[in-house]
């Protein structure tokens, strides 16, 4: 007995001491690995996933060793995950980045400035103009490399609206927008989705039709009227019935494409004509809907569409300082906007690519809902435009995921009108616009 | 290394024995003799265990102890603010009251429905059948998938306006298109439904106690003409109420602590109706950049399940069979 128990405690011993080894050994190879491995992650829809997936392929044809391991997720758990990887320092080397979380970012010294890639050619800038490259650039340096323009877009179901007879006009107001919104409904039995449950974008739209600024300097740039103007369509979309109700939201996943009712529900009621999205996200939500109804798409409604409108860098993509091997990821960003291969595997998914010669080159791979993408950037904002807001201050992520949705919820239930929420969301995001300073 | 693990086998082998046997070094020294103590050979063994207790476990709450007096971002640096975290969550903070009664309702609901249904299956899968074996791992399979993404997409679908349990209400001639995740009053009841279902665990840790109840007690009572109504009062549930209380002791703490179900299929709606305790934690150190805060809503949960099983430990002298007693 006495024996066997030795032979247990050195096996024992020596399996510790195998494991201690080939982990020093382990270590040893792995880091060599790292050289010729980059992580890049991303949030998107089942489309932007193929299409980066291929264009991952591409780079490690192109340079010979090289493995890239793709990370995607949904736009919610996105960024949960890479909060708490920056918290490890291990985020991945290569990260796609919004608009609205870049100042966050930069502040707490999280990412890579750019500049030294772009001066020794790395990443190759010549055919990207500088309006476009400043977007991405805070304090002087350029922290971010915009990977494509997009706009605000209110995408609607065609056929559903010609066949009521009804047209969309662009440049609506928003009485417009409510009045059309009664019509479908009348004639289809089909409602209304108003941006319930996603982030502020719209409020915000529709202040700067009024020459205001959601976000201002460490407090809210709304007044309690403007909100309570705002949160009373949803009262009133309940009241006459016109918009969806917030049980059907409850069974889906708020702010998915892939489940959104413009083309997820089967049920009139369950269903939107409408979904206040990005020109970029239509090829996807095409892709979804399976009855063969024609998407469109006009400008979101606004009292003045020149000063609402703007054009936004769809989103970047920036080297984090937990990478090990940055210049490996500065070639990858270039690859991505500059190759010609990459460029016409992502087509438009991330907006109109940067690189104006690759926008030629695309053109003629461009289908139908690409070239509507394009035609709508091209005709209807830019025309009706004006500059974007400057990126979101800190607070404004708690005012876009917890509170708008909170109080949309409660003003949609019924528990509270439009003017006791207005209220109530005025001094909460006030709260929490100060406390994140 | 390579070596030391050659030697092992031929020196078993030439019948050098024991002493030889464990040993990878071909003179006897200090090495050799420490790695002969018995107490060595329980070290060794027990340093996997040792080492992850500390790292995984001390070391994290530790650090979260810290932390729930800072205020912290995540992608920022701590900022130490002293009680500030708790103060707001006792007074400000309503989302806290509201999810900790829903946990509350949650835990003091699903818990003992559980345990009974768990106590029915394992009386009825007491019988020893051809078939026994496989029930008992069916049923045992909810307690596996019941806390899967899966299950809870499944569930969302379920009771959905055009799901399964809305059309077998046509079948019996109701015609709903009610939404039963969409309500503040039915909401809740959805997962506590999934978490009876989930009884699978309970259900066989009843099913073995059971097994222990001596046969003679019965064949006593049979003699004595008890009935089998009389017999389970006065002998199967007495005897198992230990078996009873560890079952009501550790669901209640996982209870307490239930996540998934309410984080993929309800995410706290209809109303923060279905906001789990965990859930509002979470958020808030996630989506809201609180993780301080977190971190002491997480110390608060602590003291909570500890006063709880404390209070059910209490409870224990009044109810519980004691052989020894």
């Amino acid at each position: 007995m006495k024996a066997y128990k030795k032979i247990v405690a050195a096996l024992a011993a020596s399996a510790a001491l195998v494991s201690v080894a080939a982990c020093g050994s382990g270590t040893g190879s792995s880091s060599k690995a790292d050289s010729n491995k980059i992580t890049v992650a991303w949030w998107g829809n089942q489309q932007r996933n193929e299409r980066q997936a291929k264009v991952n392929k591409l780079f490690e044809a192109a340079n010979e060793g090289v493995t890239v391991d793709g990370q995607f997720s949904e736009w919610d758990d996105y960024w949960k995950k890479l909060s708490t990887n920056a918290a490890g320092n291990k985020m991945p080397d290569v990260v796609a980045m919004d608009y609205s979380y870049l100042q966050q970012y930069i502040d707490n010294g999280l990412l890579v400035d750019l500049d030294q890639y772009i001066k020794d050619g790395t990443i190759d800038t010549s055919d990207i103009d500088d309006n476009v490259l400043s977007a991405g650039r805070i304090d002087g340096k350029t922290y971010a490399l915009s990977l494509g323009n997009s706009a605000p877009a209110l995408i609607y179901n065609k056929t559903l609206t010609d066949k009521a007879g009804i047209t969309v006009p662009d440049n609506m107001t928003v009485d417009q927008f409510v009045d059309i919104s009664k019509q479908v409904y009348e004639k289809t039995g089909v409602k209304t989705n108003f941006r319930y449950y996603e982030a502020s974008e719209l409020l915000e739209y529709i202040l700067r039709g009024d020459g205001k600024q959601l976000f201002g300097d460490g407090k809210l740039g709304a007044g309690e009227q403007d909100v309570e103007d705002y949160l009373g369509i949803y009262q009133q979309g309940i009241e006459e019935g016109w918009h969806v109700a917030p049980e059907i939201f409850a069974q889906i996943k708020a702010g998915s494409v892939e489940q959104d009712p413009l083309v997820y529900g089967t049920d009139n009621a369950a269903r939107s004509w409408c979904s206040f999205k990005f020109n970029s996200q239509l090829n996807a939500m095409q892709a979804v809907l399976t009855d063969g109804s024609e998407l469109a798409m006009t400008n979101w409604p606004s009292a003045d569409a020149k000063k609402a409108g703007y054009v936004k860098p769809s989103m970047f993509f920036v080297i984090t300082k937990s990478s090990k091997n940055p210049e490996l990821a500065a070639k990858y960003i270039d690859f991505y906007t500059n190759n010609e291969d990459a460029v016409k595997t992502m087509l438009t998914d991330r907006g109109l690519p940067v690189n104006a010669k690759m926008m030629d080159a695309i053109e003629s791979d461009l289908d139908e809902g690409d070239q509507k993408s394009v035609a709508y950037l091209n005709d209807v904002v830019i025309p009706n435009s004006s500059a974007i807001n400057p990126p979101a201050p800190a607070g404004a992520t708690e005012v876009n995921s917890t509170l708008l949705p909170s109080i949309e919820e409660e003003v949609l239930y019924g528990k509270k009108s439009a003017a006791d929420a207005a209220k109530e969301f005025v001094s909460e995001a006030n709260d929490a616009l100060a406390s994140a300073k | 290394m390579s070596q030391a693990t050659a030697t092992l086998p031929d020196s078993a082998r030439d019948g050098r024995g024991a002493r030889a046997a464990g040993l990878s070094f071909r003179k006897e020294g200090a090495l050799q003799t420490l790695l002969h103590k018995e107490s060595v050979a329980g070290y060794v063994c027990a340093f996997p265990f040792i080492f992850g207790f500390l790292m995984f476990m001390i070391v994290p709450m530790i650090l979260s102890l810290y932390y729930s007096f800072t205020d912290y971002s995540i992608i920022g640096d701590a900022r130490f603010i002293g009680l500030d975290n708790y103060i707001e969550m006792f007074t400000q903070d309503d989302l806290f009251w509201k999810s900790l009664g829903v946990t509350f309702l949650f835990a003091l609901v699903s818990v003992p429905l559980k345990l009974v249904f768990a106590l029915i299956v394992a009386l009825l899968l007491l019988r020893n059948s051809k078939a026994s074996g496989f029930y008992r791992a069916a049923y045992y399979l909810p307690s596996i998938l019941g806390g899967s993404v899966a299950i809870a997409i499944l569930w969302r679908q379920m009771f959905a306006t055009d799901g399964v349990i809305n059309q077998m209400l046509g079948v019996f001639g109701i015609e709903s298109r009610f939404a039963w995740l969409g309500d503040t009053r039915t909401a809740i009841w959805t997962l506590i439904i999934l978490a009876v279902w989930q009884f699978g665990s309970s259900m066989l840790i009843f099913l073995a106690s059971l097994k222990q109840i001596p046969a003679e007690l019965y064949e006593a009572a049979s003699v004595d003409g008890a009935s089998r109504w009389t017999r389970f009062w006065r002998i199967t549930l007495p005897l198992l109420t230990p078996t009873i209380f560890f079952n009501l002791v550790m669901q209640m703490i996982n209870g307490f602590l239930a996540f998934t179900q309410c984080y993929i299929i309800t995410q706290g709606k209809p109303l923060n109706s279905t906001l789990f305790y965990m859930v509002h934690m979470y958020d808030e150190s996630f989506t809201n950049y609180h993780a301080g805060y977190g971190a002491a809503m997480a110390w608060v949960m602590l003291v909570l399940v500890g006063a709880v099983t404390l209070f059910l430990f209490a409870t224990k002298r009044f109810w519980v069979y004691d052989e020894e007693a």
